[in-house]
């Protein structure tokens, strides 16, 4: 048996091993998000930052993005702390290993990286999400908005100069 | 004619796919019988991240994850405006297997317009149709069967065994050396 913690996020369950969960925390106790370094973080009591995951970035949770959050669930990958919006305070619970099953072949490798196992009751879909993976994904949203910042200041760059001239 | 008398006795699925036709008339999918393993109602669609765009996510069904594909993206089309609320999903079995349990891999196909069956009957043959007929965007796509007009319906027969196995061009792409397949990364 593996002991699981399921979180609602955006209206849809996940799971994370319960090593990986550091606190839940409730809304109305979380300081107010700062941005620093093009991420947006979460100063935790404890005096460590924990970086808030847009994961509407990467799933395509359409009409369920209306959703609002009333914890944050803080998960630790290493040195690293992650803060993902979740909806109510989850729940402990334990599952048998040999019902976890991987994502269908018509997934590309990627998604099954980020995706490794679900979990089927028989009404829901409950995925687990591979922290290394949401982590590497997190740097790279970063990197790309870095990267449209920099673009955008050559171009207005460019025209300021075209106006001098 | 026992070959024809059998295949009268089925009945044969209709998908309309929204392309565009230029006026034309409309296109279908069609899906014999035996490829179709149901239809179902309405249920919750868990997206999948990094999939492209027409690998819509996956659903539960009998205790087993199948993957949702969107069709008129797959071909080529639109999507429908996303608020346009999903009809009903068509559950249809390829020809592949699944390596674990032995049984022919699924697709649900989402369609957000009816799905029409009809019996063809003695009179009902198929007629080829033009290659200057199909619509570019189709033709493109490289996942057509083959293409004919049956009664009044212009229909393509649909290979859905390279989708189903991720071995598409477009599943391929995703991960290639942007790394990252990101629904909108803007900030």
């Amino acid at each position: 048996m593996k002991e699981i913690f399921l979180s609602q996020l955006c209206g849809y369950w996940y799971l994370f091993t319960v090593d990986q969960v550091q606190l839940v925390l409730p809304l109305a106790e979380a300081p107010v998000p700062f941005n620093r370094a093009d991420r947006i973080w979460l100063q935790t009591s404890d005096g460590k930052t924990a970086e808030l995951c847009p994961l509407s970035l990467l799933f395509s949770w359409g009409a369920h993005q209306a959703v609002v959050h009333d914890h944050f669930l803080l998960l630790h990958h290493g040195e690293r702390l992650l803060a993902l919006p979740m909806q109510g305070s989850g729940y402990y619970g334990s599952a048998r290993i040999e019902t976890m099953r991987p994502l269908p072949p018509a997934f590309s490798a990627l998604s099954r990286q980020m995706i490794p196992a679900l979990l089927v009751n028989g009404r829901e879909v409950f995925m687990q999400i591979d922290l290394g993976t949401l982590v590497q994904a997190m740097d790279k949203i970063a990197y790309l908005r870095k990267q449209k910042q920099l673009l955008v200041r050559q171009e207005q760059g460019v025209k300021g100069g075209a106006h001098a001239e | 004619m026992q070959n024809k008398t059998t295949a009268l006795q089925q009945r044969f699925f209709l998908l309309p796919l929204a392309i565009d036709t230029n006026g034309d008339e409309p296109w279908y999918c069609l899906f014999a019988q035996i490829q179709v393993v149901g239809v179902l109602g309405r249920r919750t669609i868990y997206p999948v991240p990094f999939s492209p765009g027409y690998l819509k996510g996956c659903i539960e069904w009998q205790d087993s994850v199948v993957p949702v594909i969107d069709v008129d993206l797959l071909c080529g089309g639109k999507e429908k405006n996303p608020r346009t609320p999903l009809r009903q999903l068509l559950l249809v079995r390829t020809g592949q297997i699944d390596a674990v349990s032995g049984e022919p891999l699924k697709l649900a196909l989402k369609c957000t317009s009816t799905v029409s069956t009809f019996k063809p009957s003695v009179h009902d043959n198929g007629q080829i149709v033009a290659e200057n007929e199909v619509p570019p965007a189709l033709a493109a796509q490289d996942l057509s069967r083959g293409y004919f007009r049956l009664r009044n319906y212009r229909v393509m027969l649909l290979d859905l065994d390279g989708i189903v196995q991720g071995k598409s061009e477009s599943t391929k792409r995703v991960g290639g050396d942007d790394g990252m397949f990101l629904h909108g990364s803007d900030g």
